[in-house]
């Protein structure tokens, strides 16, 4: 998006109302916006998981399109350290500050002094994603975590948590049933995906400050459900945010990964069957 | 081993149908997203002017319709420039 060009149109309905204000202002209200819009903060995420369960790949998947991770630590300046790693990816679209948070599960001792950093960088961040090995069911940790978080930050700070199952494509009865022409879970994977999703919809309804919270279950490698996930990011975010989410995205393609044999007959039959929408 | 299908196997039906389904979703995931990243944009883009307005000891009338009217910028800006950036993607 062209800021400048896009706040310059705009700005001719308001000169046309307000012909009072002399052109002198026009310019420096316009340039100021401009400025706004352009040094609005990247998005911050903290990816809380367990080291392997997919942060990288997934952030790599939702932002990224292949570029290579940039450890240099950002500008942002903390006001005390953090566990955890802080790294700037650079996006194609735009950076994104992340905030790489370890998952719980290790040991008491270690899960009560992650407790500290979760509160610690929760504040700072605009969305967090708790990242499950999907199909994991040891949720006790995550569940003493939030009620712990829940008690000392409340609901408002846990709102901004996204729950997300990744390496769906490795669910009963295994990887290897995963279609791979397709890109899509067999019929078998399809049913665990079903009950591993009630298992954790109905894990988080337990939890006060997240109930009703809807788990998405993904494969950042198979690229599989990044549409959702990035929604969800973005339905978490603060309504003045969103869009910075928005133009940081670049999600990997799906359809890549699908046969284009498949691929063309699906298509052809999107388009036979294709309905418009309703805009809401 | 992996599991591969093509439109000859018997299995096809079920997989074309639950990819277009998926297909589908996806692409009402991303619409209802881009919605809300406009209206976001808005918020902020209104938000940001009326404090400009302010510190500048401005009166500044018709703000929100100038939020109203960045729909109009969104289609033909904002959409035009996701699809160039799509099209201009690194991976091959």
């Amino acid at each position: 998006m062209n800021d400048r060009s896009f706040v310059r149109n705009l700005f001719q309905s308001l000169r046309i109302e307000n012909p009072d204000i002399a052109e002198r202002d026009w310019g420096i209200a316009e340039e100021a916006l401009v400025k706004a819009a352009e040094e609005a903060p990247p998005p911050t995420i903290a990816a809380i998981g367990l080291t392997g369960v997919g942060k990288s790949s997934t952030i790599n998947a939702l932002f990224n399109s292949g570029l290579e991770v940039s450890h240099t630590r950002p500008c942002t300046q903390l006001p005390k350290p953090v566990e955890g790693n802080l790294y700037e990816y650079s996006g194609r679209n735009s950076n994104v500050i992340i905030y790489d948070m370890p998952g719980l599960g290790e040991s008491r001792k270690a899960d009560k002094r992650h407790y500290e950093s979760y509160m610690d960088v929760l504040p700072r961040v605009d969305v967090a994603v708790w990242i499950i090995d999907a199909p994991s069911r040891a949720f006790t940790p995550i569940e003493d975590a939030l009620d712990y978080l829940n008690s000392r930050i409340g609901a408002q700070g846990l709102g901004k948590i996204v729950f997300a199952a990744n390496k769906i494509d490795t669910v009963s009865p295994g990887e290897t049933s995963w279609h791979q022409g397709a890109n899509i879970p067999s019929r078998q994977q399809q049913e665990t995906i079903v009950e591993y999703e009630k298992f954790l919809t109905e894990a988080l309804s337990n939890i006060p400050g997240v109930r009703g919270e809807k788990p998405v279950c993904y494969s950042a490698r198979r690229r599989f459900n990044l549409e959702i996930l990035m929604q969800e990011i973005s339905n978490h975010a603060d309504d003045r945010r969103a869009w910075v989410f928005g133009q940081a995205a670049a999600l990997a393609d799906f359809r890549e990964l699908v046969d284009p044999r498949i691929l063309n007959a699906v298509e052809r039959s999107r388009q036979k069957n294709h309905k418009p929408r309703r805009e809401i | 081993m992996s599991r591969e299908i093509g439109p000859g196997d018997r299995e096809f039906e079920d997989v074309e149908r639950y990819l277009r389904q998926y297909m589908d979703r996806m692409s009402d995931a991303d619409q209802q997203r881009l919605r809300r990243d406009e209206r976001s944009f808005r918020l902020f883009m209104a938000e940001a002017l009326r404090a400009i307005a302010k510190a500048m000891n401005l009166v500044i009338r018709g703000i929100d319709d100038f939020v109203r009217d960045m729909n109009w910028a969104w289609k033909e800006g904002w959409r035009e420039g996701a699809e160039k950036a799509r099209k201009g993607r690194l991976r091959p």
